[in-house]
């Protein structure tokens, strides 16, 4: 096999859900024993795509799939595993309470003769592929369970190669995990493409993608925009590429007057977690926090909203001291919280749109607990209208929303109690460019009317443009605070990675 | 392709989608029908009223469950706590202990705490709901059984009986039906008019969502197992009722046939999706097939298998109806 021999060709792929156009006649090629990132915002089609390359997906009649120089049509998932792709995916799908080897041989029990488990050769073919990966350090008889993620992602690998895999799909393989993990993980991905595995990888971090990748597909609403040399291309092509527009106007500014100081935080610690933590929010005031994945961001604002008890320091709120215990004392303190996870901890989402807006409304009094529905879907529609949510019927379901309309929905249930502080995790993850514009005019209203704002980004631009104000953390300690005018990304980037003397 | 971006919804989908969503009563229709087709008199309003009668204690102890299960747990001793009611009421009339009424209070403050307990110990101990009703229901069966060594305990009021079990309203209404009709009512503005049973579906759907959202998950859980404790009152005076007897031995069958109800009914064992009316058509469903059975002459036996038959065919529905929301 030479290397330009393709080893999957796609014609005119397409897949419409019910509504929904996800992708439309997509043609790509991936070489054998390439690296292919598939690059595109939110709602480009990628997930769609690796859907269907894994088999969970049929796409529409008219298009084909070649693996190999063969036509095939996939049923189910196992049909794509036959196929030798084989993918992983950003949840990890590894029995936890099962060893290493056990887990590497669960999908070839087929190879093995007779009715009786044969340890020593599942431990002996697991040891091999480990030490194909260069990953000697990783017993095979340890539990999955006791495992870093990035070494269950090793596990991951490990069990695709053994299964002859000629494609390894990857999505988003670096989203949780360090800097250094990455870096390893590269490594690996740099040893499959010399044995001559194709890695589609997908991913939303351009500087990985330029460090890593040979060509580069670029996905926009469904449609394949162009696929790439990745030596022919800027960073900056990539993401006119994927945006179709320049990014100028993504961060509406908005001058806010600066008052008062609502939030004080004085030498916070919780347990090994938190320690030393200082700063100021103001009315008005948009509050950074940037940081590293395990910087301990979300732990800080789960600290401030009563969800971590605080061993050491103290919160004022309002110049008042504030001790918060759990959540509900929190909320009686005007203070709000719109979490990373909406679909973990921000929406309830089998409930309708008006239930899940209302989740604070309904908790005022009222004689013998009596709701009137009526009334608050009432107020539902104003705040559907006013952060135009696009849905169709105010008792949708919330399940059945998109990632930026189910965002404003988990905002929404906030403001008819016109909090002091707002907190946001990771305000606008998962969502597309429309939305997050959005998002960030709803942030600038909430500020021009006094509320002071509490923000924790991995973005460094939405970062940058966003907050007044950045602290920047490492591993639960405070790093230093960023004045707007100093800065860059340059800037929080030394501030997130430098060592501690 | 692309030219179709919206596909319309055909005449034939929309069909299949008001079905799945009106399983619950398509299924009661269907036996309906095919049982008054074999057999006439099952459509007599005597034999209605005789099927309401005889599910409606069932149907009590499935109102309960229905908070129960929508908030993602469990109740398995509602049985238990009826059989204690019945007979702690009959013990303290028979002795002439104490009048009926301050009796009564007594037994149903008896059955809030053990309805209190189930939920006190499930959320402070942290233990599965399944396990800790699954104890306490043979801990409350055991102390039934202790207190009368296992003997029937006869209840010496007169008009208890007449009050809770075999008495008719003007003469035709039995008084189980008026009293589970009255606890439906209650028990569907509670459960969709009140912010109690908008905690429990939050907290079904999401209990992370509604802790951050400021919703006290221990508080409302707790206090949904100690309602559970209420409807099993209910429930256990009117089992004492139509035996006119406290035995330590009755409701069984009532957590498991209460549960079967509530989920042929729709509400989804995995919470947050929950369904008042559907629990009354669920019971109606089981009640229906037991009458019309015994009208065409089916032993108790084949009774109990077509019901578990049935509840297959009702969750296979609810899966196709998922399938088919996503």
């Amino acid at each position: 096999m030479t290397l330009s021999e393709n080893i999957l060709e796609l014609r005119n792929i397409s897949k419409t859900f019910p509504g929904v156009v996800a992708l439309k006649n997509v043609s790509m090629e991936v070489r054998n024993g390439e690296v292919h990132a598939l690059l595109g915002e939110n709602g480009a089609g990628k997930s769609t795509l690796i859907k269907i390359l894994s088999g969970y997906h049929q796409p529409d009649p008219g298009g084909e799939m070649i693996v190999a120089g063969k036509a095939v049509t996939y049923k189910s998932p196992k049909d794509a595993i036959d196929a030798s792709i084989h993918t992983i995916y950003q949840e990890l799908t590894l029995c936890p309470d099962m060893t290493v080897a056990e887990n590497i041989v669960l999908d070839k029990q087929s190879q093995f003769k007779g009715f009786l488990q044969r340890k020593n050769e599942y431990t002996a073919i697991a040891a091999k592929a480990l030490k194909d990966l260069g990953q000697n350090e990783i017993n095979p008889n340890w539990k999955v369970r006791d495992l870093s993620i990035a070494q269950q992602q090793v596990v991951e690998i490990a069990k695709a190669i053994t299964s002859n895999a000629k494609i390894v799909l990857m999505d988003e393989p670096t989203s949780s995990i360090s800097q250094n993990d990455a870096d390893k993980l590269m490594d690996i991905i740099r040893g499959l493409k010399a044995h001559g595995v194709a890695v589609i990888y997908i991913s939303h971090r351009l500087h990985e993608i330029g460090g890593i990748a040979d060509r580069i597909t670029v996905l926009r609403d469904g449609v394949l925009v162009s696929t790439v040399n990745n030596s022919d291309v800027t960073e900056n092509d990539l993401i006119t590429m994927m945006v179709g527009r320049e990014l100028t106007n993504v961060y509406p500014k908005r001058d806010v007057p600066i008052g008062d100081v609502v939030l004080k935080v004085e030498n916070l610690a919780s347990g090994e977690i938190l320690s030393g933590i200082s700063f100021e929010v103001h009315k008005g005031e948009i509050f950074g926090i940037g940081g590293l994945v395990g910087s301990r961001r979300t732990e800080l604002l789960e600290a401030l909203f009563g969800m971590r008890p605080i061993t050491e320091g103290k919160i004022f709120l309002n110049a008042e001291e504030f001790n918060p215990e759990n959540p509900r004392q929190a909320i009686k303190h005007k203070m709000a919280f719109v979490t990373e996870d909406r679909k973990k901890s921000g929406l309830v989402l089998c409930l309708p749109v008006h239930e899940n807006i209302n989740m604070l409304n309904a908790q005022k009094p009222t004689f013998l607990g009596y709701l009137n529905w009526s009334k608050l879907k009432e107020s539902a529609n104003r705040h559907q209208k006013s952060l135009n949510i696009r849905i169709s019927r105010i008792e949708q379901v919330v399940s059945s929303l998109s990632g930026g309309n189910q965002q404003k929905v988990a905002l929404a249930k906030w403001l008819d109690f016109s909090p002091d502080v707002i907190i946001f995790d990771e305000p606008t993850r998962g969502i597309d460019i429309g939305a997050k514009t959005e998002i960030y005019t709803i942030m600038g209203d909430l500020a021009a009317r006094g509320t002071a704002i509490v923000m924790v980004s991995s973005e460094l631009p939405e970062l940058i443009s966003v907050a007044d104000r950045i602290m920047v953390m490492q591993e639960g300690h405070m790093k230093g605070i960023i004045s707007k005018e100093d800065s860059t990304q340059e800037r929080v980037i030394s501030l997130a990675t430098q060592k501690t003397p | 392709m692309q030219t179709q971006a919206n596909p319309v919804q055909t005449p034939k989908t929309t069909f299949m989608k008001l079905i799945i969503k009106y399983r619950t009563i398509m299924i009661l229709l269907v036996l309906v029908v095919i049982f008054t087709s074999l057999k006439p008199v099952f459509i007599h309003p005597s034999n209605l009223l005789s099927i309401m009668k005889n599910m409606s204690y069932v149907l009590i102890a499935g109102l309960g469950m229905t908070f129960i299960i929508t908030l993602g747990g469990l109740d398995l001793s509602v049985g238990s706590i009826a059989a204690f009611v019945g007979v702690g009421f009959a013990m303290l009339v028979r002795g002439g202990l104490m009048p009926a009424i301050p009796a009564g209070l007594l037994v149903m403050l008896a059955a809030l705490f053990l309805g209190f307990f189930n939920g006190f110990v499930s959320v402070k101990g942290k233990i599965e709901p399944f396990l800790v009703t699954l104890a306490t229901m043979n801990i409350f069966r055991g102390l039934a059984l202790t207190l009368t060594t296992g003997r029937p305990v006869p209840i010496v009021i007169p008009y208890f009986a007449n009050l809770f079990g075999n008495g008719r309203v003007f003469g035709i209404i039995p008084t189980p039906v008026i009293i589970s009709m009255v606890v439906f009512a209650v028990s569907w503005f509670l459960f969709t008019h009140t912010k109690f049973g908008f905690y429990v579906r939050s907290i079904g759907g999401n209990p992370e969502a509604a802790r951050v959202a400021g919703i006290d998950i221990s508080l409302v859980k707790i206090a949904a197992y100690t309602l559970s404790g209420l409807y099993a009152f209910i429930s256990g005076l009117i089992l004492a009722a139509l035996m006119n007897s406290g035995l330590p031995g009755a409701g069984t069958d009532l957590a498991l046939d209460s549960i079967s109800g509530v989920i042929l009914g729709g509400t989804a064992i995995s919470g947050g999706v929950g369904s008042i009316w559907g629990t009354l058509g669920g019971c109606l469903i089981i009640a229906a097939l037991n009458s019309g059975m015994a009208l065409l002459g089916a032993q108790f036996h084949v009774q109990i298998l077509v019901k578990g038959l049935v509840i297959i065919l009702a969750v296979l529905m609810d899966n196709a109806f998922k399938s088919r929301q996503k």
